[in-house]
């Protein structure tokens, strides 16, 4: 990554930019006015959100991708389900994780290089930090989380967000505890009246520094790379720090804010007809915490890499049935898979209108957010990277221009991940490496 | 297929150095026709403690009623093991939170009324003063457990002044204590294991402190802290005494204590932790609830602890043995009936019945397959993996599945006639000529482990071949792998990685040959392969924290290419 400040984009690098692939590109200026209004506060302009929505195993070709007819978005028969939130969405097609001759890691690689802009060179190693937590480090420097991240599946593996190549974000996996951790004790309500802080947070904050005390002499005990697991551990603790500071400060909470009512037990697994609920109710959590501006980043799982999600009573899953289910020969494709993308895609949908539907500052939460959505591989049945599904939704606070098709002709998958970290107002002008490096961002999408 | 860990390569250095100018080394024999070397010691460890560790070491320092509740980030498996994924990863913030909440949780429990007095010498008040010198006897005992060794004057000043401090702002010393309490338990010197060094009398290098030796060998042994006679050795700086040391781990061989410390290398072994995800289709397998699922899990343990450490039996005996326990909820699954309404009761195989040893358990035959149907292909992998130490490679990315499987096609009615379709696309070929027919072996089991003679109305054959021994039936399969001579050596790779907490590097290549060699030579029994691990000097080696890993991994690859 080439930071800005020390090495500016040359114009030839920017023009090379603008000519490769069909969405051009855009220079300097816009990045760096987006820079300074990626705040805001509760009581002014609501502060712009980012977040990914992932889902596993792709699509069938043919039938899912859009097409454009008459300049409006026509959808086809897998992505059907998003028809009453498609003006809220772009979709990009077009774009691959180029591998440069490593191994197509199943269900890996597709993931990785795009989050990492790095093709993994082993199975299940990240290389680098996934973008969206470097955007999560930008956003979130003054909420209580950086990030809220949780999985429909149940299954605490199943999150694609890391922080660096050993630290990975665990997402909640149960509505109940989603909701203790954001709404429990903690939460700092408006208060009325004088706010007084509680003396145990202010003693608990100087306990933690004591703990801090010992890290030198603790360093002296270990090699580089033990140090640097042990720095990783401290950059936590940093952030339980900022919690108790948030705690113990008087907070400025938005009208639209207010603690939701403590949702029920659910059964968390692979189950299609609990990933639903398990979703459903733990988006209407994350929005209500993004009101209150709890966090501005979110990581959601609503199917896992290889999708293990499975109707009640079938002896096979998502997943083996794109290995196994013959082609229909009146279809033309694998009937069953498809119904399984299908079932993907209204998640995707319900996940949207929950945004859309909450009301923040004259507008809908949506407006004020960015939601990216992808898939671990295009065509499930040859693990295929190329054309690997994605989309987002919302406006980013008047950043992006929704409704689009974004069509690319085998670029770079991470010209997606070097655009949003711009849009957050990272100064990034160059992203990824070897085939996945890039200095072109998609100029289609911005408003 | 989609594999859920990572398969991190640790470097395997076959290298033998001859002449390494090292500050802290240790005389290995063995490397190169059993020359006399010296080989570079590895760095000090950091390793991040289990959800059972951490769950034994609360028990054992503040009480087995002290209830842990939460949830833990688990290490990744690498090179085939959490433990070593343990001295990789660090705590990310969404796990040091939770760490904090569980931190909040237990600190108030021990300075409640009920349990104030186990660790502190005063008496309990909801709203009392500062006690200087309950804070100081008390705060000296607490923190050597949760600090893994003595503070140092200037940290028990620091932590002393924080409890005064703290006493005056809640206006209570006992959460004042509570809070403190509350930041050791938060602390990474008690999350993690970290290795203590101090300089070695007999040379210029560093050897791993009396505290460091005790928690090494309590950890490994007994899976959590030592015990006030282990502690008290390294105390008195005793247990650097070879003699002591030797006696210190007979006495933690023969106690009830190595039983959990052997099924933590279990569950790790076998990779048991998989049952906290396991799930099974309610329509399919109605039986296979969550009792059936903890008990199958619980059962393996007790049979493994049992054959292993009980009996002492010779480890292939696992393969093979017909006696094992049973509790109710799996006399649903095996088809038998169990007298016990509650707990577990002895049960033995009949002598037709083609079930014996360990592959024949629900759990293992469960855990290797889909939630809706058995896997030849899962429990073939699961095998050669977990235990022959084998590899096999990920499927390609190109495969074309047009070759597919249809459990209701009339011709491919059973697993075998599926796969072998499978297997004539010739990407697949290879791998699945390599994983299938010992999984095929096991097809009498369906996806929970219920015995069954046919699939679809068809009869199942179990024949095949493994690595060169041909059987016809599963009790031939397990005597098969009960002659292998890939399980002996892949357990002793397992348990020394599983003691190191890393691979292999350098000479260690050559002290896990020597134990493998004794383990076949002294009747390849497990409590005499720890006894063995843990009296080596190996296990204790340690050298300078300040030359990392890289370094001395290069010093050692270059002297060996020299040499």
């Amino acid at each position: 990554m080439i930071l800005l400040g020390r090495n500016r984009l040359s114009r030839r690098t920017l023009l090379r930019g603008a000519m490769s692939g069909s969405a051009l590109s855009v220079g300097l200026p816009w990045l760096e006015a987006m820079a300074q209004t990626t705040g805001g506060s509760a009581a002014s302009q609501p502060p712009m959100r980012m977040g990914t929505w992932f889902w596993g195993l792709g699509v069938t070709p043919g039938l899912w991708t859009p097409e454009v007819v008459d300049g409006k978005l026509q959808l086809g028969p897998e992505s059907a389900p998003l028809e009453k939130v498609k003006s809220h969405l772009n979709f990009l097609s077009g774009f691959d994780a180029i591998l440069d001759g490593k191994a197509n890691h199943v269900h890996v690689s597709g993931t990785f290089s795009l989050r990492s802009g790095i093709a993994p060179t082993n199975f299940g190693v990240m290389e680098g930090p996934t973008f969206e937590t470097l955007i999560a480090e930008k956003l979130g420097g003054r909420t209580r989380f950086k990030t809220i991240d949780f999985t429909a599946t149940g299954n605490p593996r199943d999150a694609y967000s890391f922080r660096s190549a050993r630290v990975k974000n665990t997402p909640e996996t149960s509505a109940e505890a989603l909701y203790q951790r954001l709404f429990g004790a903690g939460f700092n309500e408006a208060s009325e009246g004088e706010f007084v802080p509680d003396p145990k947070a202010l003693r608990r904050m100087s306990v933690l520094s004591v703990v801090g005390d010992d890290r030198k002499a603790l360093e002296g005990r270990l090699g580089t790379e033990d140090r640097a697991r042990l720095d990783q551990y401290f950059t936590s603790v940093r952030e339980v720090e900022r919690q108790l500071e948030i705690q113990t400060t008087e907070q400025e909470m938005a009208a639209a804010c207010h603690v939701p009512e403590a949702p029920g037990s659910f059964e968390a697994n692979y189950n299609l007809k609990n990933v639903h609920q398990n979703h459903e109710v733990m988006a209407k959590l994350l929005a209500m915490a993004l009101v209150c501006d709890q966090s501005r980043s979110f990581n959601v799982v609503f199917s896992n890499s290889a999708s293990s999600l499975h109707r009640e009573g079938e002896a096979s899953s998502h997943h083996l049935y794109t290995h196994e289910e013959f082609t229909d020969a009146d279809a033309g494709y694998q009937v069953e898979t498809s119904k399984f993308v299908r079932q993907n895609m209204e998640g995707f949908a319900k996940f949207v209108e929950i945004l859309a539907d909450t009301p923040e500052a004259g507008g809908s939460l949506l407006d004020n957010c960015l939601v990216f959505a992808h898939s671990d591989t295009s065509w499930a049945k040859i693990h295929a990277v190329q054309d690997i599904p994605m989309m987002t939704a919302g406006r980013a606070s008047g950043r992006v221009k929704p409704g689009q098709l974004i069509s690319a002709n085998g670029d770079p998958i991470s010209r997606v991940g070097l655009t949003l970290q711009q849009l957050a107002g990272l100064p990034v002008g160059e992203w990824g490496e070897n085939g996945l490096k890039t200095s072109s961002s998609i100029s289609q999408m911005i408003a | 297929m989609m594999r859920g860990k990572s398969f991190i390569g640790s470097l395997n250095l076959r290298v033998c150095a001859s002449a390494l100018l090292v500050s802290s080394s240790v005389a290995l024999a063995g490397c190169g026709g059993g020359d006399k070397v010296a080989m570079e010691t590895p760095p000090p460890q950091m390793r991040l403690i289990s959800e059972s560790q951490y769950r034994h070491s609360i028990a054992d320092i503040f009480g087995d009623d002290t209830k842990v509740v939460g949830w833990f980030e688990e290490a990744p498996e690498v090179g085939g093991l959490a433990a070593i994924g343990a001295s990789e990863m660090s705590v990310s913030s969404s796990g040091f939170e939770r760490y904090y909440a569980l931190a909040s949780t237990v600190s108030e429990q021990v300075v409640s009324e009920e349990r104030w007095g186990r660790t502190m010498p005063c008496d309990w008040a909801l709203e009392g003063a500062y006690d200087a010198d309950c804070a100081t006897n008390g705060l000296a005992v607490v923190a050597e457990r949760l600090l893994r060794r003595p503070m140092s004057d200037e940290q028990r000043t620091r932590w002393l002044a924080e409890i005064e401090a703290s006493s005056l702002a809640l206006g209570s010393f006992s959460k004042a204590v509570g809070l403190a309490v509350e930041g050791m338990l938060a602390s990474p010197e008690f999350l993690f294991v970290i290795d203590d060094t101090e300089p070695d009398p007999k040379g210029d290098g560093v050897r791993l402190s009396a505290f460091a030796k005790a928690h090494r060998m309590s950890f490994f042994l007994w899976n959590t802290v030592p015990d006030d006679e282990l502690l008290a050795a390294a105390r008195d700086g005793s247990l650097h005494n070879k003699k002591i040391l030797k006696a210190q781990a007979e006495r933690m061989l023969a106690s009830e204590h190595l039983t959990t410390g052997a099924e933590a290398f279990f569950e790790d072994f076998l990779d048991l932790n998989e049952f906290d995800l396991l799930e099974k289709d309610k329509v399919i397998y109605p039986a296979f609830n969550k009792r059936a699922s903890v008990d199958a899990r619980e059962q393996m343990l007790k049979f493994l602890t049992m054959q292993l450490i009980e009996k002492e039996a010779a480890y292939p005996e696992i393969f093979t043995a017909k006696d094992t326990v049973i509790s109710r909820p799996l006399g649903m699954l095996y088809r038998v009936p169990v007298s016990s309404p509650d707990g577990w009761e002895p049960f033995e195989f009949a002598e037709d019945d083609p079930r014996a040893g360990l592959l024949s358990h629900a759990g293992f035959t469960a855990l290797h397959s889909h939630p809706g149907r058995s896997s030849a292909t899962l429990r073939g992998i699961a095998v050669r993996e977990l235990l022959l130490c084998q590899t096999v490679e990920p499927a390609p990315a190109a495969v074309n599945f047009t070759v597919v499987q249809d459990t209701e096609n009339p011709e491919f009615r059973t697993a075998r006639e599926r796969l072998t379709q499978h297997r004539t696309d010739d990407a697949c070929k290879s791998c699945h000529e390599f994983i299938d027919p010992v999984g095929l072996a096991l097809e009498n089991f369906d996806g929970v482990g219920t015995f069954r003679d046919d699939e679809n109305g068809a009869p199942i054959d179990t024949s095949g071949d493994l690595d060169g021994y041909l059987f016809e039936t599963l009790p031939d399969m397990q005597k098969s792998l009960a002659q292998h001579p890939g399980v002996g050596a892949c357990l002793v790779e397992k348990v020394q990685k599983y003691a190191l907490g890393r691979a292999p590097q350098g000479g260690e290549i050559a002290w896990r040959n020597r134990l493998e060699k004794n383990f076949t030579k002294k009747g390849q029994q497990l409590p005499s392969l720890l006894k063995a691990v843990v009296l080596s000097d190996e296990f204790f080696a340690v050298g300078d924290p300040q030359m990392d890993v890289s370094a001395q991994e290069a010093s050692v690859a270059n002297e060996g290419g020299k040499s």
